[in-house]
């Protein structure tokens, strides 16, 4: 899978199956979702989670130049006897993604909290992403960069509390030699400039 | 007469004094550009505090709802600005130093 798509899948993968109980129901089952449950689209059932992509930066500190040389061309396409790839190595590049709980119970909202710490340590995290071709599997380190809680008890969620805890997540990732390739080998042939500005930060207007 | 830490200290005062103008405006743009309004990217600030630390600040009373643009509500997506920023600022700080002090602090301290 594709750089970014395979970092969000294995994410979801590896914070689904969290189970929390309560006295109706001791192993009530989280369901994770990218981004917020829309209620018309789908149904919100309390305890959830929610996985949202809110950056991605160029690991540059990381970033090696060079040369392979491997028979599957990173992963991405299926070896055959006698032939081997050069490709240049991929390019650096964190992920981050901000995990969100949100639960109606007290309960839950503990356990939830409990349990993603184990999963989201501050040190020594990771996370398995397999490779394109499902041949092999990759670890990569994935930092805790900052938790917050952020419990509503009334206002827009109608005077019902609502439990949630945003951890920030950074995985480190890479983009896979044919992706940037592609990137690389395209010029830019025209600059289109907006003559008529109507967006311009505050701070670069005159006073 | 003072000593090479008190001398350090001031001199890192003085470097803030200057960096964190720089440093609010580069948020100001990751907000505009994360589509943050106007009226709450204006309250958003890079300060020194007192141990020396680069904090991002803003009123009490924005609180709710910067913190509803960065980490999103029940309702809406979160708009980061302020992690982006301040994964990008160590950067910004290195680039300031690098190319700005390292030599003005090498003579202020005697190294040159």
């Amino acid at each position: 899978m594709a750089f970014i798509l395979a970092e969000e899948t294995a994410l979801k993968s590896y914070v689904q199956g969290i189970k929390v109980g309560d006295d109706f129901s001791p192993n009530r089952t989280v369901k994770v979702w990218f981004g917020y449950p829309d209620v018309e689209v789908r149904e919100q059932t309390f305890p959830y989670i929610t996985i949202d992509l809110i950056d991605v930066v160029p690991g540059n500190e990381r970033q090696t130049y060079g040369y392979l040389t491997d028979t599957d061309y990173s992963g991405t396409i299926t070896p055959v006897g006698g032939v081997t790839y050069t490709h240049p190595i991929a390019v650096a590049y964190d992920l981050v993604f901000q995990v969100t709980t949100y639960a109606r119970h007290p309960r839950h909202d503990i356990a939830l909290m409990q349990q993603l710490f184990k999963k989201f340590p501050s040190k020594y995290g990771y996370l398995i992403v397999p490779n394109d071709l499902g041949t092999e599997n990759s670890s990569r380190s994935m930092f805790l960069d900052g938790f917050i809680k952020r419990d509503t008890v009334e206002g827009e969620t109608g005077n019902r509390r609502l439990l949630r805890n945003v951890f920030t997540v950074r995985v480190l990732s890479e983009m896979t030699p044919d992706v940037a390739a592609a990137v690389v080998g395209k010029q830019v042939t025209t600059v289109n400039i907006n003559t008529t500005t109507s967006s311009i930060p505050s701070t670069y207007t005159p006073a | 007469m003072q000593n090479g830490a008190e001398t350090l200290e001031q001199y890192a005062k003085e470097l803030a004094a200057e960096l964190t103008p720089r440093l609010t405006t580069d948020l100001h743009i990751i907000a505009h550009q994360s589509g943050w309004p106007e009226d709450l990217i204006k309250v958003l600030k890079v300060d020194l505090s007192p141990t020396l630390q680069l904090e991002v600040t803003y009123p009490e009373e924005n609180k709710t709802e910067v913190e509803d643009m960065e980490y999103g509500t029940p309702s809406q997506l979160p708009n980061a600005a302020i992690r982006p920023f301040i994964l990008r600022a160590p950067k910004i700080i290195e680039n300031f130093l690098e190319t700005r002090t390292l030599p003005e602090m090498f003579v202020k301290l005697g190294v040159w």
